[in-house]
């Protein structure tokens, strides 16, 4: 007896945004628009950090199945289990794809905020139940995300995709080690990764209004609403801010820099854009254009991150040792702590360092 | 002035009759772009242009004759539109080794640096040579055109993430390139290249095996810093950053001719890179005589024959007056 998709039911009730589900369920606009209160309330519940997974591990029956040599795959699947069970298990995982489609409309009806706040925080939710999954598991979820990967190495492009928003050094490819493609990746990385993709899956508009309201008003105490301190700017930007004004023709680098620590820190276009007018090849469009660029409204939609401390300097354009890594952790910091950054500032020269 | 236009105009024109045109894969979805030799010596490029046929391109190239002839390494759906509306879909993974970037500069050690490149793009990125093509710059050096698929997509982070893979920069002593590093010291310490004194180098030849598996901490700090600052000049690979991040970047056609010395942007073959040489296989032109009138003394190094040239008329075999022309140098007639 066929018993087709049987060894993904019980994760697609717990992972129903894998692929395989809308492969394997499909549903009508208005199955999907009926019932969309459950869903809002889970997205809040996200939102809130009240989610709170209690799923068991379960074996992959692929993993230990006696038949694997007849074993026509996942759509194929003979294993031998009662109807009645294979159909609660097929309407379980179908109730939980149906349910996931309903917080996929509510989610895409919030703004870019609250989308990137729940996508982020159910990604970390499901990457600490993926890690208690086994390792056969873990790999169908890599294939049906389709990462190029060959076992927990993953191919170097994919591998970039994912990791290169990850700040630490160790995720940086210069330190890994690759072979012929491939990224070494430990189990608990590959999953790391795999966080991150279903990040961007969870981030996926469908194109269906709907009015959302949430019952909780969410604060956004995000960075870039950082008050504007213009005393606190890292000497590296005050000293481009003040080469602007005095007319001084500032490379292109250095205008990123400024442009993009600005908007950082919650400056809007038309303030940045400002900023500029005293260059001496000030050209109004143009300069909107580009700051709108480095603002994410324009190109790929994505805000540029203003360079680290490590790219001012190889642009020659660091001019302090203020022991931080990045312009913004020093404005931060000294918002935050009065003249904290400041006092273990020197000014260049004054360090062996900078021999 | 206009003699000289005419006169490249004329021998470009009659180059761009008879050459092979190079037609980059997916050829409807490049944009296009040139410098026209009528408005020589300016520099005025015209973009955003985009064929359907490959005669069409060299019947462009005909009528206008450039100087300089470029493509979009990126792939568009539409890429003669403004540059918000090509609906970008991906690009080729390109890197420009010019040797103004290198601590050696000569063409030859830009070619050290191109084998370099493509020894880590076959063993670590898993490139295959088929993917890849290696192209004389016309100039200064190289270019390297990668066409692997599964590297088009790259956004500019991504492309900087094998760019600093390259040239080392964030490298915190883990990874691949850290192993290189191990084998390398390993060796330097094994042959005796260590300005140690004789106990320490007695010591450190002791533990070889441990060095090459990482253990660096046994090497005393100062010797260890100074070989791994060794290492790291030896591992760099030359390539210019913004050339290979950039995801809409124009690149020189292989096969045109470079406006600034005449020389043909040659497509090499592999095999050949070792033995290829831009004074020999480069030169698009003869050696009839033609008669020209140097600006002021100038001296060449035309590929191993040196020239020392007076202002003034002379007559010199084409190949030559065409790049002291290109250059600006001279002008065409006595």
């Amino acid at each position: 007896m066929r018993r087709p998709f049987l060894p993904i039911l019980p994760y697609l009730e717990r992972y129903p945004f894998l692929k395989i589900g809308s492969k394997l369920f499909k549903f009508s606009k208005d199955e999907v628009l009926s019932n969309v209160e459950k869903a809002r309330d889970f997205v809040e519940k996200v939102l809130e950090d009240k989610v709170e997974f209690d799923f068991k591990p379960i074996d992959f029956l692929c993993s230990n199945c006696g038949i694997r040599e007849e074993c026509e795959g996942y759509e194929g699947c003979s294993y031998n289990i009662s109807s009645a069970e294979y159909h609660l298990k097929l309407s379980r995982a179908k109730k939980a794809v149906l349910n996931w489609l309903r917080c996929k409309v509510v989610v895409s009806n919030l703004d870019e905020f609250l989308r990137r706040r729940f996508a982020v925080k159910l990604a970390r939710l499901y990457r600490d139940l993926i890690l208690k999954e086994c390792d056969d598991f873990i790999l169908f979820m890599a294939d049906d995300f389709g990462l190029n990967h060959e076992g927990f190495s993953i191919h170097v492009a994919d591998y970039l995709k994912y990791a290169v928003r990850m700040k630490s050094d160790d995720w940086k490819l210069v330190n890994r080690f690759l072979s012929k493609g491939y990224v070494d990746l430990s189990r608990n990385e590959f999953v790391r990764l795999m966080e991150k993709v279903i990040k961007e899956i969870l981030m996926e508009k469908v194109q269906i209004n709907l009015n959302v309201r949430l019952k909780v008003d969410f604060k956004r105490k995000e960075l870039e609403r950082l008050p504007l301190k213009v005393e606190c700017f890292p000497e590296c930007m005050k000293s481009i801010l003040s080469d602007l004004n005095e007319g001084k023709n500032v490379p292109h680098t250095g205008r990123f820099a400024i442009a993009s620590f600005l908007i950082n820190i919650g400056y809007d276009v038309e303030n940045v854009v400002d900023v500029f007018r005293n260059a001496p090849d000030f050209d109004e469009d143009k300069t909107r254009y580009q700051v709108e660029h480095i603002a994410g409204l324009r190109g790929k939609g994505e805000r540029y991150v203003a360079p680290s401390c490590e790219t001012m300097k190889s642009w020659g354009l660091c001019v302090w040792s203020c022991e931080v890594d990045h312009p913004i952790k020093f404005y931060r910091r000294c918002l935050s702590g009065g003249d904290k950054g400041k006092r273990s500032s020197k000014r260049k020269g004054d360090s062996q360092d900078y021999a | 002035m206009e003699l000289t236009r005419h006169y490249l105009i004329r021998r470009f024109r009659e180059y761009y009759h008879k050459a092979k045109i190079y037609e980059p894969i997916e050829f409807r979805m490049r944009e296009w772009a040139f410098v026209p030799l009528k408005n020589f010596p300016d520099f005025v490029m015209v973009r955003h242009v985009s064929f359907s046929e490959m005669e069409e391109l060299r019947e462009f190239l005909i009528s206008n004759v450039p100087a300089h002839v470029y493509f979009s390494s990126a792939y568009y759906l539409k890429p003669s539109a403004e540059m918000d509306e090509k609906g970008w879909t991906g690009a080729d993974l390109i890197f420009d080794i010019d040797y103004d970037h290198l601590p050696t500069k000569s063409l030859e050690s830009a070619k050290r640096e191109v084998f370099k490149l493509l020894r880590i793009l076959e063993k670590d990125f898993g490139i295959d040579e088929k993917e890849i093509e290696v192209c004389f710059s016309g100039n200064r050096g190289y270019h390297v055109h990668v066409y692997d698929e599964r590297f088009r997509e790259l956004g500019n982070m991504e492309r900087r993430e094998i760019v600093d893979y390259l040239t080392l920069r964030g490298f915190k002593l883990k990874g691949t390139q850290f192993d290189r590093v191990c084998k390398i010291i390993h060796r330097y310490v094994r042959d005796g290249k260590v300005n140690v004194d004789e106990k320490t180098g007695e010591i450190l030849r002791s533990s070889l095996n441990e060095i090459r598996k990482g253990r660096l901490d046994l090497i005393p700090p100062e010797v260890r810093e100074e070989l791994i600052e060794r290492c790291l000049k030896k591992l760099v690979v030359h390539v210019d950053p913004p050339v290979t991040a950039d995801v809409k970047r124009l690149i020189r056609l292989p096969n045109s001719l470079h406006g600034k010395t005449g020389f043909r942007v040659v497509l090499i073959d592999l095999n050949d890179l070792e033995s290829f040489n831009p004074y020999v296989d480069a030169v698009a032109f003869g050696d009839e005589s033609v008669k020209v009138r140097l600006l002021k003394k100038v001296r060449v190094n035309f590929g191993g024959e040196r020239y020392i040239l007076e202002r003034g008329r002379h007559s010199l075999p084409e190949y030559l007056a065409v790049f002291l022309m290109c250059r600006g140098v001279a002008l065409y007639g006595h």
